[in-house]
């Protein structure tokens, strides 16, 4: 199938609209703290404050939206081609509730109080041991097998999150639990970023060394095979690269969905339905929607704020049935 | 002999002259070191807790707050009678970023206060005090020594700590003599506070015991119907102005299992905000159960 506008231009638009947004959150405070406020700052003689806010809370903010939004976006796209399924999602693998998982157990044993940094270390932990089991899974099952692990994985990772809140005795460490469940970028720092920022790159790189592979697939898993792709290698790669690339941003930003889910759909007829096409589009995508969406809460800001995850959900869930609505003729034909 | 004669004035001239200086020095260190009380004393404080709200209202003068938290302005904290403060104050609503904009040079917040935030605010090398949720009056006792050492206001502090005492102590003198009957806060929210928890001492000081007491539990636990109808409290807690909009706590009222219980109790409202905090807001709790209590007395003796 033809695409609508070539390649090389949808990517240059898309680089363009990251950078763009990226630019926009750097600039564009919490409305409650007066969203332009940092440029009276500058001009008023107290820059020092004014750029230290940008280098420690604006930037560290920024990066971690556009990494776990390229994040979700790639292994979306990555999953869907794998699975040759629109309804795949980096959710079905399990590795974002097992990330919580972690992260909550730090909330809940306290932990996290003695040592701030051992909740995205916890979180990091939980996702690579689901990548582990489902990694063994994945080389002996075919790809059902691997889907219902993946559910079977997040029921009970969201089982052993709702015991942690049922026996947690102190509502205050509960309400904690569950805003952090909630998903947000807000406030983190510069550690966080270097914490994920490692393990999402080579989550990325490994879900590239697919690419190829998940053209071929486009075919059917007998063509694919015909042409040389080894099925088992493809399925091990888009696994652990989605459990690492996802796994490590939610260890630092908590459940944020819909965007693995929303944006291949979105690019996939730009790209002219090409799998490997899609990583790239996908993965700057997810970064623009997730980047668009952190800003949104800032401006949204009336009271308390946000929770980013949940401002995703609020808004992707009825696009992504608006979509599906429109597109059912051709799903269903 | 001449030098020995002379030996005690030139000696006792030095030490005086030695001494002027000294006096002067000591005066001069002792005047410094209040100056220096005064300026390292912080200036732009912001909480960023409901609790440390309150207590920093309490402490220190409206002009040394950098910022509260929103929800110190809201209208569920009308009983405190800190509104008149609160209302002029600068908010914050736990974000790092709104918090390096009001410059401050210390950051109250609690245990589970918007951690993220708290951490990085330390980590850019923020003068940050946490503190605990109060499980007891001691807890509360302790929090407001930190507090006021915090904010350099530590005879403020012990002033309030001695006020509250004296209060509290003239207030459960007049406790009618007896056991502790049994206060079902069902409808206060979904939890029921066990043993171990702030909520019940203050409900011990003003002469009851909890329903979770009764029950035999430690800290806040959901309870089931059936749990709540095996025990006969003397005195019911219904909806409060916070869980005025419906809530499931406030549903259970309605149940037609309870409503017979309901109707058969005594009532009172304790404003919710009396009993959130360790501070001194908790004798408002304290006197509406003591008053409570008296008018049982009077019933049964007339």
């Amino acid at each position: 199938m033809k695409p609508l506008i070539p390649y090389s231009l949808l990517i240059a638009g898309l680089a363009a609209l990251v950078g763009g947004l990226a630019f926009v959150s750097m600039v564009v405070g919490p409305a409650t703290a007066g969203t332009f406020e940092l440029f009276s700052m500058m001009t008023h003689g107290e820059a020092d404050t004014a750029w230290m806010i940008m280098r420690e809370v604006r930037l560290p903010r920024t990066a971690l939206a556009m990494l776990v939004g390229m994040s979700l976006g790639v292994a979306g796209a990555a999953l869907q081609g794998l699975l040759r399924n629109p309804l795949a999602d980096p959710g079905v693998v399990g590795v974002s509730p097992a990330a919580s998982l972690g992260a909550v157990l730090a909330l809940y044993t306290g932990v996290s109080v003695q040592m701030p940094l051992a909740l995205p270390l916890m979180g990091i932990a939980g996702a690579l041991l689901c990548a582990l089991l489902l990694h063994g899974l994945a080389r002996r099952g075919g790809v059902l097998t691997l889907v219902l692990a993946g559910v079977a994985v997040s029921s009970l990772c969201a089982a052993l999150m709702s015991l942690a809140l049922n026996l947690s005795p102190n509502p205050y460490a509960a309400a904690e639990i569950m805003f952090w469940l909630m998903g947000s970028v807000t406030d983190r720092s510069m550690d966080h970023v270097l914490l994920a920022g490692p393990l999402i790159l080579l989550g990325w790189a490994i879900l590239g060394a697919s690419a190829r592979s998940l053209d071929a697939l486009s075919l059917g898993e007998e063509a694919a095979a015909s042409l040389g792709v080894d099925l088992g290698r493809t399925r091990t790669l888009v696994v652990a690269g989605t459990a690492i690339c996802v796994g490590a941003g939610a260890a630092v930003t908590g459940g944020i969905g819909f965007i693995g889910l929303v944006v291949p759909h979105l690019l996939r007829p730009l790209v002219g339905h090409t799998p490997s096409r899609l990583l790239l589009a996908s993965a700057l995508g997810g970064g623009a929607l997730l980047l668009a969406a952190d800003i949104l809460v800032r401006l949204l800001m009336f009271g308390p704020e946000l929770k980013l995850g949940v401002l995703t959900a609020l808004v992707g869930a009825p696009f992504f049935l608006w979509l599906i609505f429109r597109a059912r003729t051709e799903l269903e034909s | 002999m001449k030098p020995e004669r002379h030996m005690g004035r030139p000696f006792a001239r030095r030490a005086r002259v030695a001494l002027g200086p000294l006096f002067t020095l000591l005066f001069g260190i002792m005047i410094f070191q209040a100056v220096a009380a005064a300026q390292t004393r912080p200036q732009r404080i912001v909480s960023m807790n409901l609790c440390t709200d309150e207590l920093l209202m309490r402490l220190v003068d409206p002009s040394r707050i950098a910022s509260v938290t929103y929800l110190s302005q809201q209208s569920v904290n009308a009983p405190l009678g800190l509104d008149g403060i609160a209302s002029k104050l600068k908010i914050n609503h736990g974000l790092a970023e709104e918090i390096l904009m009001q410059k401050p040079d210390l950051v109250l917040a609690g245990r589970f206060t918007a951690a993220t935030a708290v951490n990085l605010l330390r980590q850019l090398g923020m003068h940050t005090v946490t503190i605990d949720p109060e499980n007891t009056l001691d807890d509360m006792r302790a929090n407001i020594r930190t507090i006021g050492e915090a904010v350099g206001e530590s005879a403020r502090a012990e002033q309030m700590i001695a006020e509250f005492d004296a209060r509290l102590a003239a207030l459960q003198a007049q406790i009618p003599p007896g056991e502790k009957p049994v206060f079902a806060d069902i409808g206060v929210n979904n939890f029921i506070s066990g043993e171990n928890t702030l909520y019940t001492h203050i409900v011990n000081a003003g002469g009851y015991r909890t329903l979770g007491q009764a029950l035999g539990f430690d800290g806040f636990r959901n309870v089931t119907l059936e749990q709540v109808l095996s025990v006969r409290p003397a005195l019911i807690s219904t909806a409060t102005p916070w869980t005025s909009p419906p809530s499931i706590s406030t549903m259970a009222l309605r149940h037609p299992a309870l409503r017979a219980m309901v109707e058969a109790t005594p009532q009172i409202t304790i404003p919710e905000r009396y009993t959130t905090c360790g501070a001194p807001s908790a004798l408002g709790a304290v006197e509406l159960l003591v008053a409570a209590r008296k008018a049982a007395a009077a019933k049964v003796g007339g």
